[in-house]
């Protein structure tokens, strides 16, 4: 999901990913670690040999049904190097490591209760407030489309500026909250 | 860690903030990244975090993560980028533009004025503004809205007038029915003494009520007359107005709203306006006129009775107005229900041959008739609801009447009412009801009306962006291009060209090369002041563009496009579009030029065969050829082409190449192509690089420098190669 500015890391036309070989990559074979604020893997190729990667990327295949499995490794021309197919193949302090990568990446407060929701010229205004406590207010457009659900439970949320929000269980939600957003579940 | 106030020595030049923390998933901050001469600072919480020398840095960089924006910089020693910040989705637009004005600091040691930026929420009250928008729903003075409007229902303010009155004097006339049949009543029917009652004078009472409703059905037929003609007017005019507006606009206001938003402004929106004020207004004042002219009524004759009329109206009111919350939230489901459906529909008829050619009928087949009965499910409800609580509603309403109906009732027994006294007050009890009703309605109704003729102003106040200067002249193009270095960026912040400098001779062909995205189309739409530069300047024969009247410009001008489009008509229609008066023998002649007139010939309709939309389907290669006769009878002194024969075969784009070739002999050519071949005529080849001047020379002298045209090449060889082999 990476997308490059002009100045972006990449330079020149993209190369192309012609692998057809789905490459895994585990504990097993690969290591991360933190370099310039960035997450680095150093991966032993089938030749025996190491390879470092100074910055690689986390990508999910299914970001919105498995946060943790299926999690493609890019490089920086984003061609792919291989697939952790379980983040919990690797432990410790690298598990730590990749889960907060993810989360740094993919930036999706968790909502926790509905304070206020109202509709008006065709934009639904929310104040919410997130599992860290914040009270966020946000503005939504085309409320109906741009609330995603995920199974019967899980709901994203996309405003007008691109962020994101969750709401994992609506029915756990409280009694008030769950009456404001049952109109668009 | 230091604080920044002890360390200010150096100048601050820009800032921008940020609220995330760099390394902690979730962590929110207080950050600043700060610009001064020699250094560039992140300041989180008001404390120095990090400190780099800007000498070190070649260049800012932004990536976009999900919902949220990473700002890195690189180091000119050894290209490695490092993380400074990262910052949520709410600020990332404007951060990226800071960075990219940053970043002009970095390449040329200077910082430039502000970089255009355009307001995406309301400075007043702080809600964004709707896709495209600049005006704020919300907090536009509704009353100039109305006042603007009067423009438009000016040129008929007397047909408005006439028809106002008439709905005065028809709400007198209905006033006037239930008084007369008081009279036909009390006089005549219950008359004390039947023997004395004058039959001329009855009839003449019954007559004057025959007349009376006459006269009414008449007034109305004409009001509505009166008002249709001047609605129709006035709804053309507005359209009109917007058509034109919307006309003048460049193309990048143009683009700022999709092709459905702007017909839905021009036509459903100024529809509802219309529709507000010559139907709804009026007769709410009509409803308004009966209402108060009753309750006068009753309060002169018996105050005690007029209170009883009043004892339900608030809670009429209110249960109408929660009834119609209520619904509203259910037929906001259903209507959600019946879309799904509707798309689910789409969907499959869409993709029909796909549906059976993998034997999914079944399957789709069980997918509409859940979507169906969803649909259904809610369908009943609202029913069901509506069914219950309307009757209940409208006992309500009609409660007030029995009410009435005890009081005089008495009185009549206690011989102080006359029957027909009774039942003029029943009529009139009736008749202060039925506006009660629209009460309820009225916020719904303005809230539409106020959002249609807002979104109608927001483009009739567009300022036109890439307008004629004061004194721009129109004069007979020759057709050398200076292109003085010129940057440019759309409204999203990234900057799309930089500082281009190219010089083209009048009669030269240029090719324009390089991968997708690297600026190559921006650059024509610059040519043909589609947008205004951000920086430096286009001239043509030394005239500044922006000082050339657009239609002098781009009647001179010729494009052909990738993506042709005809319009509905004949093929005859869609060519001579270029020109008007144009013969049938100089299209004939074009036709001939472009390669068409011979499929053309083959078509049963030949020239008068339709294309477009409902026509006969044509392939791209022929659209294509179509496009290009049209743009050589446009006969253009600069002639510019868009990928223009990329949908064509090999040996149909060698016939039309050997055709633009001829056109192009004696007027400026600017050609894009990803198939180089194409252009082997041009006289010099400009290879775009992101966003920037890369090469510029003749295909032989790019050759031998060996550089990016020169691996195209190769690579288009190989592949070239690669075809002819597997053809084998």
């Amino acid at each position: 999901m990476f997308g490059h500015s002009r100045h972006g890391g990449h330079r020149g036309p993209l190369p192309m990913d012609t692998s057809t070989e789905v490459k895994k990559i585990d504990a097993g074979n690969a290591s991360f670690c933190m370099k310039n604020g960035f997450l680095s893997m150093t991966i032993k190729e089938e030749n025996g040999e190491e390879k470092v990667y100074d910055r690689v990327f986390l990508h999910r295949d299914f970001p919105f049904e498995l946060l943790w499995e299926y999690i493609s490794v890019l490089d920086s021309d984003q061609i792919e190097i291989g697939i952790i197919y379980k983040i919990d193949d690797f432990e410790g302090e690298t598990h730590e490591m990749l889960v907060t990568e993810l989360e740094r990446k993919y930036y999706e407060p968790r909502i926790k209760t509905i304070v206020s929701l109202k509709e008006r010229y065709g934009f639904s205004y929310w104040e919410v407030v997130c599992e860290d406590g914040r009270n966020v207010k946000f503005t939504m457009q085309d409320t109906f489309r741009n609330i995603i659900r995920v199974g019967d439970d899980r709901a994203i949320l996309l405003d007008v500026d691109g962020n994101r929000f969750v709401i994992e269980s609506i029915l756990g939600l409280d009694r008030k909250s769950h009456k404001k957003i049952e109109l668009y579940m | 860690m230091s604080d920044i106030k002890n360390n200010n020595d150096d100048k601050k030049l820009m800032s921008f903030k940020f609220n995330l923390d760099p390394m902690l998933a979730h962590k929110r901050c207080n950050g600043e990244i700060v610009l001064e001469e020699k250094r560039l600072l992140v300041v989180i919480d008001k404390k120095i975090e990090k400190e780099i020398n800007t000498s070190e840095i070649s260049e800012i960089i932004t990536e976009q993560g999900v919902g949220c924006l990473y700002i890195s910089y690189r180091l000119k020693a050894d290209d490695s980028v490092h993380l400074l910040c990262r910052t949520d989705a709410k600020t990332s637009k404007r951060t990226s533009k800071l960075v990219r004005k940053m970043n002009l600091f970095f390449e040329d040691g200077v910082l430039p004025e502000d970089v255009k930026e355009t307001a995406e929420a309301c400075p007043k009250c702080g809600r964004p503004y709707k896709n495209g928008s600049t005006v704020c729903l919300h907090c536009v003075d509704k009353k100039k809205t109305l006042i603007r409007l009067w423009k438009y229902v000016k040129p008929y303010k007397w047909f408005v007038f006439m028809s106002i009155v008439m709905y005065f004097v028809i709400s007198a006339l209905r006033l006037l029915n239930p008084h007369i049949n008081k009279i036909i009543v009390d006089d005549y029917i219950q008359s004390e003494t039947p023997a004395s009652v004058n039959i001329s004078a009855f009839a003449i009472v019954v007559v004057s009520l025959f007349v009376l409703e006459v006269v009414s059905r008449g007034m109305s037929s004409v009001r509505s007359h009166l008002l249709i003609h001047s609605s129709n007017k006035m709804i053309v005019d507005l359209r009109n107005a917007l058509f034109d507006k919307v006309q003048r606009l460049s193309v990048s206001k143009i683009s700022e709203r999709t092709a459905g938003d702007l017909m839905r402004r021009i036509t459903t929106d100024t529809a509802q306006v219309n529709n507000f004020l010559v139907n709804y207004l009026p007769s709410v004042l009509e409803q308004l006129t009966v209402f108060i002219a009753v309750g006068i009524f009753i309060l002169l004759y018996d105050a005690r009775l007029f209170l009883l009329v009043m004892l339900p109206t608030p809670f009429v009111v209110l249960s109408f107005r929660l009834f119609w919350k209520f619904m509203h939230t259910l037929f906001h489901k259903r209507w959600q229900a019946g879309s799904v459906a509707n798309t689910t529909l789409h969907d499959i008829f869409s993709g029909i041959r796909v549906v059976k050619a993998y034997g999914m009928e079944r399957r789709e087949g069980e997918r509409y008739e859940k979507v169906t009965r969803g649909e259904k499910i809610l369908q009943e409800k609202t029913d069901c609801i509506w069914s219950i609580i309307m009757p209940i509603l409208k006992f309500m309403m009609s409660f007030g009447e029995f009410i009435i109906l005890y009081y005089v009732g008495n009185k009549i027994l206690g011989g102080k009412m006359t029957l027909g006294e009774m039942s003029q007050f029943s009529a009139y009890a009736s008749m202060i009801y039925g506006p009660l009703r629209m009460v309820a309605h009225i916020p719904r109704h303005v809230m539409n009306f106020m959002t249609s003729s807002t979104k109608i102003f927001e483009i009739l106040d567009e300022e036109i962006d890439v307008s004629d200067a004061e004194n721009a002249k129109s004069f007979d193009i020759v057709g050398d291009i200076d292109i003085n270095n010129i940057s440019f960026g759309y409204d999203s912040g990234k900057e799309v060209l930089h500082k281009i400098d190219v010089h083209i001779k009048k009669g030269e062909f240029i090719g324009l090369v390089g991968a997708s995205g690297v600026g190559k189309s921006t650059l024509i739409n610059l040519i043909m002041r589609m947008y205004d530069v951000d920086e430096g300047s286009i001239t043509i024969d030394g005239v500044d563009i922006r000082d050339i009247s657009q239609e002098s410009l781009r009647s001179q001008m010729g494009v052909v496009l990738q993506e042709t489009f005809l319009f509905s008509g004949t093929v005859y229609q869609n060519i001579a579009y270029a020109k008007e008066g144009a013969t049938r023998d100089e299209v004939i002649k074009v036709s001939k030029l472009a390669g068409c007139h011979s499929f053309i010939m083959r078509l049963p309709d030949g020239y008068n065969t339709k294309v477009g939309e409902r026509g006969n389907t044509l392939s791209g290669g022929e659209k294509q050829r179509i496009a290009i006769a049209r743009a050589l009878l446009h006969n253009p002194k600069i002639l510019i082409l868009d990928e223009a024969t990329a949908s064509l075969d090999t040996e149909t784009e060698k016939q039309i190449q050997d055709a633009l070739a001829n056109l192009s002999k004696e007027r400026t050519t600017i050609a894009i192509a990803h198939r180089l071949s194409t252009l082997r005529n041009a006289n010099r080849l400009v290879v775009l690089d992101k966003g920037r001047v890369a090469e510029i020379g003749s295909h032989d002298e790019l050759m031998a420098k060996e550089g990016i045209y020169y691996g195209l090449v190769m690579a288009q060889r190989e592949m070239t190669d690669m075809s002819s082999l597997a053809d084998n």
